[in-house]
C-alpha cells in the first residue's frame, strides 16, 4: 500500500507542470471565494457594527439566532437556496442554478453569518474609553468612525478571513447551486470529490496540497499584518 | 505606509482574480449521472457538438433520481440517464418527450478472492444474488437512489429477496466510495464496470459474475418536455439527441476506451453499421 | 471675582442613571488661567460632571455656558468648542500604533500637515522627557508610561481647558512625584486646568479654586485658604 506515495507524485507534478484542468479549478475557487467574501463584507460588518453599537428591542433575539446561524450545514444553505433560484422557486426566472452567481448567493447567505458575528464581537471587544477619548480628541462623527475602524482591524480582517476560509474549504453549496459544471463551476472542494470518487486519488490529493497551501498562506499574511503593526 | 502599499497591492490582486468573465454564450444543461461523468467519455462526445452548435453543455452529474427530479423542475433542459423504469415515468407523466437509446455498458458483481458465498463464474446474476443472501455474505448497496441502486434493487426483486439484516450494508454514497467500502470489508457489490476498471489498479475485489443480460445497463436521452416550461433549450436539447444518436456521435461511443478497454457501446446504431 | 475671569459655567445640571440622580448642581463655575480642583468622596459624581463639562456626555439637563455663550449641541459650533478642550483620563486609552502617532493623533483630527504635527511631537516629547518612547508600540510601554504619553496628547493641541481626571490614582510612586513636579509646569498661564484628585499634595500646591462634590451636590466652592482643613477627611 503506497497510495499516498504514489498520490503525492502525482500531485507534485500536475503542480509543477500546471495542468490546464488544476489551474482551472484552482482559479475557479478562488475567484467564488473572493467575490463571495468582498461582497458580504460591507453589508456583514455594517451589521456587526450596528447590533454592537446600539441597543435595540430584539437584540438578544438576533444574537441567538447570530449565533445559531454560525454553524450552518453548507447543505442546508445549498438546499434553501436552491428552493429559491430553481426554475419552480420564486426567483428561477434570474437563472442563476448551476451558474457562478447561483454560488456566489449561496456562499453570502453562508458567511453573512460569520462576518456580522465576528465583526460585532471584535467592536463589542473595544474599550469604552476609546469612545469618550476620541470625542475628547475633538473627533467628528466620521472621524470617530474610522478611529472605531483602525481599532478593531485586526478583529474585524479576522473576521474576513474566517469568511474566505470557509467558503474556499465548503462543498455543499458549490454541488447543490454549481452542479461541479467543467470549467465553469468547478471548485477545489466539488473537483476532489468527483476526483476521489472516480480512484484519481492523486488529482484530489494535489487539489488537497493547494487548499492547505491557500490556508497557509492567508493565515501568513495575517501574521505578516500584524506583526507589522509597529510600522505605522 | 509600506503596509498600506501592501494591503492595497493585495486587494487589487484579490480584484483582478475575481472579475468575473460575462460571456453571452447559449447554454445548454444536460442532468447526467456521476458514472457517466467520471467515465469521461462526455468529454470527448461533447467538444464536437459545442463547436458545431455554438453553444455550452453545461454538464450536471448526480444520481439518477436526482437528475431526473431536476428535469421535473424545470432546472435541466436534457437528461441523460441509465433507469429504464424511471425514465419510462418520466416520459408517461408528461415531462420528457422524445427518449432515444444511446448506448449500453454492463455492471459486474464483485467479491473477494475467497468468495465465501461461491458466485465466482456464474452466468445468472439472480441466483448468484440469491446466494449472497442465503450465506448472509455481507453486501454493499450504494442506498442511493441512484441509477445503479435502482439495477440492485431489481435485482433482489427479480430474485424475490428483501435485502435486510446485519449483512446488508447501505452506503449511501457514490460508485467509487461505495467500492472502496466494500474493499476495505471483503464485501460484495455491484458495480459498473467503468468505475471498476477505474479502481481495479487499487482494490483487491475482483469480478465474479458478468455477461448476464439482465445486468446490461441501457443509457437514455430526453429532452425536458418544452410544454412544461417556458424557457427550456429545446431545440438544443432535440439538436443534441440528433447528434448523439448520429454515425458522428455513434462512432465516439462505439471508439472510446479506457484503460485499454471499451467502455460504451452505442445502441441507437449497430455497431456493424456505424461508418 | 469678576466676569472676565469666568471661562466655563455649567447651571442646574441634573443628571440620571436610569431612575437614579447622579448629579443635581446648580451653579458651577471654572474660573481661567487657574487651576480648578474638583474633589470629593468615591462615587460623588466627580468624573460624570467632568464628562458633562468636556462636552463629553451630552445625556444631561442644564445648560452650559462657555465664554458667556450657551453650548448648544444641535449646533456645528460644538465641534469648535471642544477642539479647544482636552481631557487626560485616568487610565488612558491609546490607539493602536507608535507613541508618536499616538501624540500626534489630536492633531492629526484637525488636519494639520505631517510636518508640523511631526515637529510638535518631537518637541512635546522633549518636555516630557519621553523622546525614547516615540517608537515603540502602544502596548509596548508601562502604565506611567502611558500617562505620560496622554499628558503629552492631551496637551500638544495647546487646549483653553484641560480636564484631569485623577492622573495618579493608578500610577507608581515615581510617577506620581513626576506628575507633581512637572505638571504645573507644563501648563501655560492661558491654559484653564479642572483637575479631580485624591492626592493632598496636589490640592495644597496648585489649588486656587476647590469645589467639593457630595452625592451629587456641590457642597464647597472657594479658595483653599477658606477651606476648612478639617474638611478634607472628606476628599
Amino acid at each position: 500500500m503506497n497510495y499516498l506515495q504514489e498520490a503525492l507524485i502525482e500531485a507534485f507534478k500536475l503542480i509543477i507542470n500546471l495542468d490546464r484542468e488544476l489551474l482551472d479549478v484552482v482559479t475557479t475557487s478562488l475567484r467564488l471565494s473572493v467575490t463571495s467574501t468582498l461582497i458580504a463584507a460591507l453589508p456583514g460588518i455594517l451589521l456587526g457594527i450596528i447590533i454592537s453599537r446600539n441597543n435595540f428591542g430584539g437584540k438578544k433575539v438576533i444574537n441567538v439566532i447570530l449565533n445559531t446561524l454560525l454553524g450552518l450545514p453548507t447543505v442546508v444553505v445549498g438546499l434553501f437556496v436552491y428552493s429559491l433560484i430553481s426554475r419552480r422557486g420564486p426567483l428561477g426566472e434570474l437563472d442563476m442554478l448551476f451558474s457562478i452567481r447561483g454560488i456566489i448567493l449561496g456562499q453570502i447567505i453562508l458567511i453573512l453569518p460569520i462576518i456580522i458575528a465576528l465583526s460585532r464581537n471584535a467592536i463589542h471587544d473595544i474599550d469604552d474609553k476609546m469612545y469618550k477619548t476620541a470625542i475628547s480628541m475633538g473627533a467628528t462623527r466620521l472621524q470617530q468612525f474610522k478611529l472605531l475602524l483602525a481599532e478593531a482591524r485586526y478583529g474585524i480582517s479576522g473576521a474576513l478571513i474566517a469568511a474566505f476560509g470557509r467558503v474556499i474549504g465548503e462543498i455543499g453549496v458549490s454541488m447543490m447551486l454549481g452542479g461541479n459544471i467543467r470549467g465553469v463551476t468547478r471548485t477545489i472542494t466539488t473537483a476532489m470529490a468527483m476526483e476521489t470518487n472516480k480512484g484519481r486519488f492523486g488529482f484530489g490529493l494535489a487539489l488537497g496540497l493547494i487548499l492547505l497551501t491557500i490556508a497557509f498562506l492567508v493565515n501568513f499574511g495575517v501574521y505578516y499584518l500584524q506583526a507589522g503593526e509597529s510600522s505605522v | 505606509m509600506k503596509k498600506g502599499l501592501f494591503l492595497l497591492f493585495i486587494l487589487t490582486l484579490l480584484l483582478m482574480v475575481s472579475v468575473i468573465p460575462v460571456a453571452a454564450e447559449e447554454r445548454l444543461v444536460m442532468a447526467t449521472t456521476t458514472s457517466t461523468e467520471n467515465s469521461g467519455l462526455l468529454a470527448e462526445l461533447l467538444p464536437p457538438f459545442e463547436e458545431k452548435f455554438d453553444v455550452r453543455v453545461d454538464v450536471v452529474a448526480v444520481g439518477t433520481g436526482k437528475a431526473i427530479n431536476l428535469a421535473q423542475n424545470g432546472d435541466a433542459d436534457v437528461i441523460l440517464v441509465h433507469a429504464r423504469p424511471a425514465e419510462d415515468k418520466f416520459v408517461e407523466e408528461g415531462y420528457g418527450v422524445n427518449r432515444r437509446d444511446v448506448m449500453f455498458n454492463d455492471f459486474v458483481i464483485l467479491g473477494p478472492k475467497d468468495d465465501p458465498a461461491d458466485i465466482a463464474g456464474m452466468k445468472d446474476a439472480i441466483a448468484a444474488y440469491k446466494k449472497i443472501a442465503e450465506s448472509k455474505s455481507e453486501f454493499i448497496s450504494r442506498g442511493d437512489d441512484s441509477g445503479t441502486n435502482k439495477k440492485e434493487l431489481s435485482i433482489w426483486t427479480k430474485a424475490a429477496i428483501r435485502p435486510e439484516g446485519s449483512w446488508y450494508l447501505e452506503t449511501g454514497q457514490g460508485m467509487g466510495a461505495s467500492i472502496n467500502v466494500a474493499n476495505e470489508k471483503e464485501a460484495y457489490i455491484m458495480a459498473d464496470r467503468g468505475t471498476y476498471l477505474a479502481y481495479s489498479g487499487d482494490i483487491e475485489l475482483e469480478i465474479l459474475v458478468s455477461g448476464d443480460e439482465i445486468l446490461f445497463n441501457p443509457y437514455g436521452i430526453i429532452p425536458v418536455n418544452p410544454a412544461m416550461y417556458s424557457h427550456l433549450n429545446y431545440q438544443m436539447a432535440m439538436a443534441l439527441v440528433g447528434y448523439i444518436t448520429s454515425q458522428q456521435g455513434q462512432k465516439i461511443i462505439n471508439e472510446y476506451t479506457k484503460y485499454g478497454k471499451q467502455l460504451f457501446h452505442p445502441s441507437a446504431i449497430l455497431p456493424e453499421n456505424i461508418k | 471675582m469678576s466676569k472676565q475671569n469666568v471661562i466655563l459655567e455649567a447651571r442646574n445640571i441634573v443628571k440620571y442613571y436610569g431612575e437614579q440622580k447622579v448629579l443635581d448642581i446648580e451653579n458651577f463655575t471654572l474660573y481661567k488661567g487657574a487651576f480648578n480642583f474638583l474633589i470629593g468622596p468615591n462615587g460623588s459624581g466627580k468624573t460624570t460632571f467632568l464628562q458633562i463639562l468636556s462636552l463629553v456626555d451630552k445625556d444631561y439637563r442644564g445648560e452650559l455656558y462657555y465664554k458667556g455663550e450657551a453650548i448648544d449641541y444641535q449646533r456645528d459650533n460644538l465641534l469648535k468648542s471642544r477642539r479647544k478642550f482636552s481631557v487626560i483620563w485616568q487610565n488612558p486609552y491609546l490607539y493602536k500604533g507608535s507613541v508618536s502617532y499616538n501624540i500626534g493623533l489630536p492633531l492629526r483630527l484637525r488636519g494639520v500637515n505631517k510636518k508640523s504635527i511631526h515637529h510638535k511631537v518631537k518637541q512635546m516629547a522633549e518636555k516630557l522627557a519621553i523622546t525614547e518612547l516615540l517608537s515603540k508600540r502602544h502596548d509596548q510601554i508601562s502604565g506611567g508610561e502611558k500617562q505620560k504619553v496622554s499628558i503629552a496628547r492631551a496637551l500638544i493641541t495647546e487646549p483653553e481647558i484641560i480636564f484631569v481626571d485623577e492622573p495618579t490614582n493608578s500610577l507608581d510612586k515615581e510617577s506620581i512625584s513626576f506628575f507633581n513636579q512637572h505638571f504645573s509646569e507644563l501648563v501655560t498661564d492661558e491654559m484653564t486646568v479642572l483637575l479631580i484628585t485624591h492626592d493632598l499634595t496636589q490640592v495644597k500646591r496648585l489649588a486656587n479654586h476647590i469645589n467639593s462634590l457630595d452625592k451629587g451636590k456641590l457642597i464647597y466652592q472657594g479658595c483653599p485658604r477658606e477651606y476648612n482643613s478639617n474638611n478634607f477627611h472628606v476628599i
